[in-house]
C-alpha cells in the first residue's frame, strides 16, 4: 500500500497516523493462542507475554514508524508516537480546548493519560471503575 | 458504525492475481483461501497448493513476495497477504496482487517476475489467471 499524500489528496490536512504517508507495508500478527478472557486472567497475561516479544521484533525493525488504533494493541507502548505521530501535540490542545472537561475518554486515545480502568483481573478490558491514573 | 464513506469515486476496475503456497513436512495439503479474495466475491482458494518441504526456502519464497510488494505499490497496486501456522510446524502463505486500471493480460505480465523468481527458487507456482472486479 502507498497512501501518500498526492494519493490521497482532500482534504489534505487531517490526523492520518503520518507513517501511512511514507509506509509501503502494514502489518498485523494475530495469536490464535490467546487463551478466554473468561478464563484465568494469568494464562492470557502469560500468552500475551510470548506474543508480545514476537510482535516486538516488528516494533524493533521500525523505528518511528507506528501502528493502526483500530486493530492494534490497547497496551501498545509508547501509544501517542505509535498511533498519532508527531500529530499529537495539536490533537491535544484540540482536546483541552473542546472537553476541558475530560468528559470523553477511551484507552489510547488523545488526552486519556488522565485516566485509566482499573479491573479486578489486571486485564486490559474496560471492565471496571474508570479511575484517576496515579502520577508517573 | 466503524466507517463512513466521505466521497466516493467513479467506478474503478482492479485486475487481481493470487500466490499461494504452504511449507513444511506437509503430506495432505489443505485447502487455502484468501480472505480478502473471498470477501470481495472472488473464488480463489487454492484445493493443492504447492508444498515447500524446506521451511527456509518457504520463507525466501515469503520474501521474495514482500519484496515484489515494493514494485505492486511503485505500479500503483496492493496486496494483501496472510501467513498462518497450520500445525505441527507447518504453515501457509496466500496473497492477492490488485492493481486498479489495468487489464487481465497486463497484471499477468506484471506478476510473472515474481512468479519467475519463486520458481528460481524451486517453489513451482504457475502465474495464475487473473480475475477482474465486477459491479
Amino acid at each position: 500500500m502507498k497512501p501518500t499524500e498526492q494519493v490521497a489528496g482532500y482534504p489534505g490536512n487531517n490526523a492520518v497516523n503520518p507513517a501511512f504517508r511514507k509506509t509501503i507495508m502494514h502489518a498485523d500478527i494475530f495469536d490464535p493462542l490467546t487463551p478466554s478472557f473468561r478464563g484465568p486472567a494469568k494464562a492470557v497475561i502469560d500468552e500475551y507475554a510470548v506474543f508480545n516479544s514476537h510482535i516486538n521484533k516488528i516494533r524493533a525493525a521500525t523505528p518511528g514508524s507506528g501502528a493502526y488504533i483500530n486493530e492494534a494493541d490497547v497496551q501498545e507502548p509508547n501509544w501517542q508516537q505509535s498511533f498519532f505521530g508527531d500529530k499529537y501535540e495539536k490533537l491535544l490542545e484540540i482536546k483541552k480546548k473542546t472537553d476541558p472537561w475530560g468528559l470523553f475518554w477511551a484507552p489510547t486515545t488523545v488526552g486519556s493519560e488522565a485516566w485509566e480502568v482499573m479491573t479486578a483481573d489486571g486485564l486490559p478490558t474496560q471492565n471496571g471503575q474508570l479511575c484517576r491514573a496515579k502520577s508517573s | 458504525m466503524t466507517s463512513a464513506i466521505v466521497k466516493a469515486y467513479p467506478y474503478l476496475e482492479v485486475a487481481e492475481s493470487t500466490v499461494t503456497f504452504v511449507g513444511g513436512n506437509i503430506t495432505v495439503p489443505n485447502v487455502v483461501t484468501n480472505p480478502s479474495s473471498s470477501a470481495l466475491g472472488s473464488n480463489t482458494s487454492v484445493p493443492m497448493p504447492v508444498v515447500v518441504q524446506d521451511l527456509e526456502n518457504f520463507w525466501r519464497g515469503v520474501n521474495l513476495v514482500y519484496a515484489f510488494g515494493r514494485d505492486m505499490v511503485d505500479g500503483g497496486g496492493t496486496t494483501y497477504s496472510y501467513v498462518s501456522t497450520t500445525g505441527n510446524n507447518t504453515f501457509s502463505f496466500t496473497t492477492t496482487l490488485d492493481i486498479p486500471r489495468i487489464s487481465k493480460p497486463d497484471i499477468f505480465k506484471f506478476v510473472q517476475p515474481l512468479v519467475d523468481s519463486l520458481n528460481g527458487i524451486g517453489i513451482a507456482v504457475n502465474n495464475t489467471t487473473p480475475t477482474s472486479s465486477t459491479r
